[in-house]
C-alpha cells in the first residue's frame, strides 16, 4: 500500500482524476496465489466476476487455472460468454422476467451454463423458459448457511434438486454464500456453518438419489477456511483487488491491495477537511460515519463525508495538509462498487509504469 | 405515485429487472413546471444534468426554455457539447491539469464555458496552462453559504475575483450550493443563508469594479426560496425525477416522482424480509433518516439492507409478495440509481418505451483523450 503514492506520482498528469488505478502485478500475484491455494487443497476455483466486471481480468483468472467463472446477473454471464468463457455459473436465484427466458436459451447454447435456484416456482419458470433445450441448463440448489438471505434450509435441498431433475433440468449440486462471515472476527464461525450446511445438503441430495458433483463455497473472507473435504469449489471475487475491508478482516495483507482511486484536492477553505474530486459517483458509499468512506493512508486521514462529486478528506490535527492541486490516493473500503462506477480501469504496475486501460465490460449492465 | 403503480401493473412483465424506468409524462410535467416557476420569477433556469446524465433529457430541458446546463465534471461537459449544447457551467472548482486544460481548450471551440473557482492556486493553474484571455472562457467564484464544502467566504469573493481579473481571466459572477438544506425542515433556512451569501459576494465583486452578470443559486430542495432579488439563475437537478426523500421532505408530491426501479421478488424464503433483485450495484447505499434505501410505491415494503445484488425488503404492514412479482421501488436518492445504469427506460402512457443512454464517468487517460 505504501507504494501507491509513488505510483501516482510516476503516472503524473497522464491520469485524469478521479480514476481507478490497478497495479496489475499485484493483481497477477493475487490471482496466482488464490489458484495455488485452491490447487493445493484440491478445490476448483470459480472466481466471481462482480468485483472486476472486466473480460481482461476474467481471462487472467481462467489462464491461471480457474475452472470457469461466477456471475451475479444474466448480463455479466452473457458478456463473459461472448468473450469466450465456456463454463459459467450464475450464482443467483434468477427469476426469468421480461426477455430473460429467450436470453437464457441463447446463452445456454453458447456456454456451459448453470444457475442457482431455491424455489419450486423459479425452477418451473427456468424449465418453461428452456423448453426443448431444458437438458442444457444445469441447476445448483442454493442453501442458506446463516446469512439469512436467499437459499433453502440444507435439509430441503434434495427435494428441490429432485424437482429440477423431474422437470428435465440437470441438478449439479449445491452452493451457499457465508455472508455472515464478512466482518472482523466472523469468518471462522461462518466457514464452519458453511461446511456443516453443505454436508447436510449433499446428504439430502443423496437421499433423493442425486450425487452432488458441485459443492460450491464463497467468498474472499472465508476462502482460506473453505477446505472441508465436502467442498469441491470456491467462488471468491474480491481477492483480485482486495480493499481496506479485506485488510481489516485479515484475509489480505496491505501489499496485496491492487487498486486505488486517484483523486485531486480541489478546495481548501481552512476547515478540518479539504475537498477532493471523488464522491459517491466514484466511490459509492461504503463504510460508516465512524471510519468514513475511504482511507487516505499518506495523510493518516479518511473521507469523513461524501457528496456526489465532492469528498471531505478529514485530516488529523497537526498533521500534514495537502495543497490544492495535489494528487491523493484513496484506498476503498469495498472495491466492487468503485469498479462499478467506472467504464475503464487504468492499468499500471508497482514500478509506476502506465500500461494502458482495460474496459469494465459489464459496468451499467444491471440485469 | 398512482401512475407508477399503474405502469408496473400494466407493463411490469415486460421489464428485465432490475431496470431504471422513467414515466415520460411525469418527466415532461416536471420539466415544464420548473421552467414555468423560473420564468414566473424572472430567473434563468440552468438545470444540473448530474441527475440524468442523458443528452435526450438535456435537450428536453433546453427546448422547454433552459438557458444552458450545469455539469459537475469535464466529461459531462464534453458529452453535452458533442450533442450541440453551447452554454455550459461546470459548477465545480476544477483543477486544471495539463490534459484537462487541453480538453477545455477543445471545448472552447464550440462552447461558452464557465468554470467554478475558489482559490488563487486554481487561478494560477489556469493562467499557467495558457488559458488567460481564452475566448468564451469565464470563471464563476464559488462562495460557501453554510455547507462548509468548497467556496470562499462571501466577504472574500471580491478579492479572489479581482485576483483572477488581474491575471487576465474573465469573471462572470458568483455561485453557491446550499448543501445544508437537505436535512428535514432545513431547506428554507439554508435558502435564506444562500440569499445573504450571494448578496454579500455580489457586493464584494462590485466593490472591486466587477459587475456580476451571474448570481447563481442551487438546488432542488431550496428552489422555491431561491428567487430573491439579485439572484439571476437557479441550478436544480433532481426535480426531473425527484425521489422518495424529496417526497418525505415535502419538496414534491408523490405524483411528481418520475423514476422507479423495476425489481423482482427472487426468493421464496419464508416471511419477512423478502429478497428482491436490487442491491448496491443498482442503487448504491443512499439511506434516509430511517435507514431505508428505497420504498415500494403504494406501501409494499421498505428496503432496509442491501448487498451487491440482493435487497432485503422489510414488509411492515404489507402482505408478502409472491415470488416473481415485479414491484416499483422508489429510491431514496435517484441520482445514484441513474449513475449505475447504462440506460433509462422511458415509458409512455401507451406502453411504448424509449431507451435513453446514460453517460458514465469518462475517459481518464490523457493518451486516450480527444485532441
Amino acid at each position: 500500500m505504501q507504494s501507491f503514492q509513488a505510483v501516482l506520482a510516476a503516472l503524473g498528469d497522464r491520469v485524469s482524476t478521479p480514476a481507478p488505478v490497478v497495479l496489475i502485478d499485484v493483481v497477477e500475484e493475487n490471482v496466482r496465489r488464490m489458484q495455488a491455494f485452491a490447487d493445493a487443497h484440491g478445490k476448483a476455483l470459480r472466481p466471481h466476476v462482480k468485483t472486476h466486471k472486466s473480460v481482461e481480468i476474467g481471462r487472467l483468472q481462467l489462464d491461471a487455472g480457474a475452472i470457469g467463472l461466477t456471475a451475479g446477473n444474466l448480463s455479466e454471464a452473457e458478456i463473459f460468454a461472448e468473450a469466450g468463457c465456456d463454463d459459467i455459473f450464475l450464482a443467483y436465484p434468477l427469476w426469468a422476467s421480461g426477455t430473460k427466458a429467450e436470453r437464457l436459451v441463447r446463452l445456454a447454447q453458447e456456454t456451459s451454463l448453470s444457475i442457482g435456484a431455491e424455489s419450486v416456482a423459479a425452477i418451473d419458470r427456468l424449465a418453461d423458459a428452456m423448453g426443448d433445450l431444458v437438458g442444457m441448463l444445469g441447476v445448483v440448489i442454493e442453501i442458506d448457511c446463516g446469512a439469512r438471505r436467499s437459499g433453502v434450509r440444507p435439509d430441503e435441498a434434495g427435494a428441490l434438486a429432485a424437482h429440477a431433475r423431474a422437470r428435465g433440468l440437470v441438478p449439479l449440486g449445491v452452493f451457499t454464500y457465508p455472508g455472515h462471515g464478512g466482518s472482523v472476527g466472523a469468518p471462522e464461525a461462518a466457514a464452519r456453518d458453511q461446511a456443516l450446511a453443505l454436508r447436510t445438503a449433499v446428504a439430502s441430495l443423496a437421499e433423493h438419489g442425486i450425487e452432488a458433483q458441485t459443492v460450491s463455497a464463497g467468498s474472499t473472507p472465508t476462502a482460506a477456511l473453505s477446505t472441508d473435504p465436502v467442498i469441491t469449489e470456491i467462488r471468491p471475487g474480491e481477492y483480485v483487488f482486495n480493499d481496506f475491508d479485506n485488510l481489516r478482516i485479515g484475509d489480505c495483507s496491505a501489499d496485496d491491495i491492487g487498486l486505488f482511486v486517484a483523486t485531486t484536492v480541489v478546495s481548501d477553505q481552512g476547515h478540518p477537511h479539504v475537498v477532493v474530486d471523488a464522491g459517491t459517483k466514484a466511490l459509492a458509499r461504503e463504510g460508516d460515519p465512524e471510519r468514513g468512506y475511504g482511507q487516505v493512508p499518506d495523510y493518516g486521514g479518511y473521507l469523513l463525508r461524501l457528496n456526489e462529486y465532492h469528498g471531505y478528506l478529514q485530516l488529523p490535527e497537526g498533521g500534514a495538509r495537502p495543497a490544492v492541486g495535489e494528487r491523493i490516493v484513496i484506498v476503498p473500503h469495498h472495491v466492487c462498487p468503485v469498479v462499478n462506477s467506472f467504464e475503464q480501469l487504468i492499468i499500471a504496475n508497482r514500478a509506476g509504469e502506465l500500461l494502458g486501460t482495460w474496459t469494465v465490460d459489464a459496468q451499467g449492465q444491471l440485469n | 405515485m398512482d401512475r407508477i403503480i399503474d405502469a408496473v401493473r400494466q407493463h411490469g412483465d415486460a421489464f428485465d429487472t432490475p431496470a431504471v424506468v422513467v414515466l415520460a409524462e411525469v418527466l415532461r410535467e416536471n420539466i415544464a413546471r420548473m421552467q414555468a416557476f423560473a420564468d414566473g420569477h424572472g430567473v434563468a433556469l440552468r438545470p444540473h444534468v448530474k441527475t440524468h446524465k442523458s443528452v435526450d433529457i438535456g435537450r428536453m430541458q433546453l427546448a422547454a426554455g433552459a438557458s444552458g446546463i450545469t455539469v459537475s465534471d469535464l466529461h459531462q461537459a464534453e458529452v453535452f457539447a458533442a450533442d450541440g449544447i453551447d452554454d455550459i457551467f461546470l459548477a465545480f472548482p476544477l483543477w486544471l491539469s495539463a490534459p484537462k486544460a487541453a480538453r477545455v481548450r477543445h471545448l472552447l471551440k464550440t462552447v461558452g464555458l464557465k468554470i467554478g473557482l475558489d482559490s488563487r492556486a486554481a487561478v494560477d493553474a489556469i493562467v499557467d496552462r495558457g488559458l488567460a484571455g481564452a475566448d468564451r472562457l469565464e470563471l464563476v467564484v464559488e462562495v460557501d453559504c453554510g455547507g462548509r464544502r468548497s467556496g470562499v467566504a462571501p466577504a472574500a469573493a471580491g478579492d479572489l475575483a479581482r485576483y483572477a481579473a488581474d491575471r487576465g481571466l474573465e469573471v462572470a459572477g458568483v455561485f453557491t450550493y446550499p448543501g445544508h438544506g437537505w436535512a428535514l425542515g432545513a431547506a428554507e433556512g439554508a435558502a435564506h443563508d444562500q440569499t445573504a451569501a450571494l448578496a454579500a459576494a455580489a457586493a464584494g465583486l462590485r466593490e472591486v469594479g466587477i459587475e456580476p452578470r451571474i448570481v447563481s443559486a442551487g438546488s432542488t430542495p431550496t428552489f422555491a426560496w431561491s428567487v430573491a432579488p439579485g439572484i439571476t439563475e437557479i441550478r436544480p437537478g433532481e426535480y426531473v425525477f425527484f425521489s422518495m426523500d424529496h417526497c418525505d421532505h415535502g419538496i414534491c408530491s408523490p405524483d411528481e416522482i418520475a423514476l422507479f426501479v423495476a425489481t423482482t421478488v427472487v426468493s421464496a424464503g419464508p416471511g419477512n424480509p423478502q429478497i428482491i433483485d436490487v442491491g448496491t450495484m443498482a442503487i448504491g447505499r443512499e439511506a434516509d433518516d430511517h435507514g431505508h434505501y428505497g420504498r415500494i410505491a403504494g406501501g409494499g415494503g421498505a428496503l432496509t439492507r442491501v448487498n451487491e445484488y440482493h435487497g432485503f425488503l422489510e414488509l411492515g404492514e404489507s402482505p408478502p409478495h409472491p415470488i416473481g412479482t415485479v414491484l416499483p421501488l422508489i429510491p431514496t436518492h435517484s441520482c445514484t440509481a441513474v449513475q449505475n445504469a447504462s440506460e433509462l427506460l422511458v415509458l409512455e402512457a401507451d406502453g411504448t418505451v424509449d431507451r435513453f443512454p446514460v453517460q458514465q464517468l469518462g475517459p481518464m487517460l490523457a493518451a486516450r483523450e480527444r485532441s
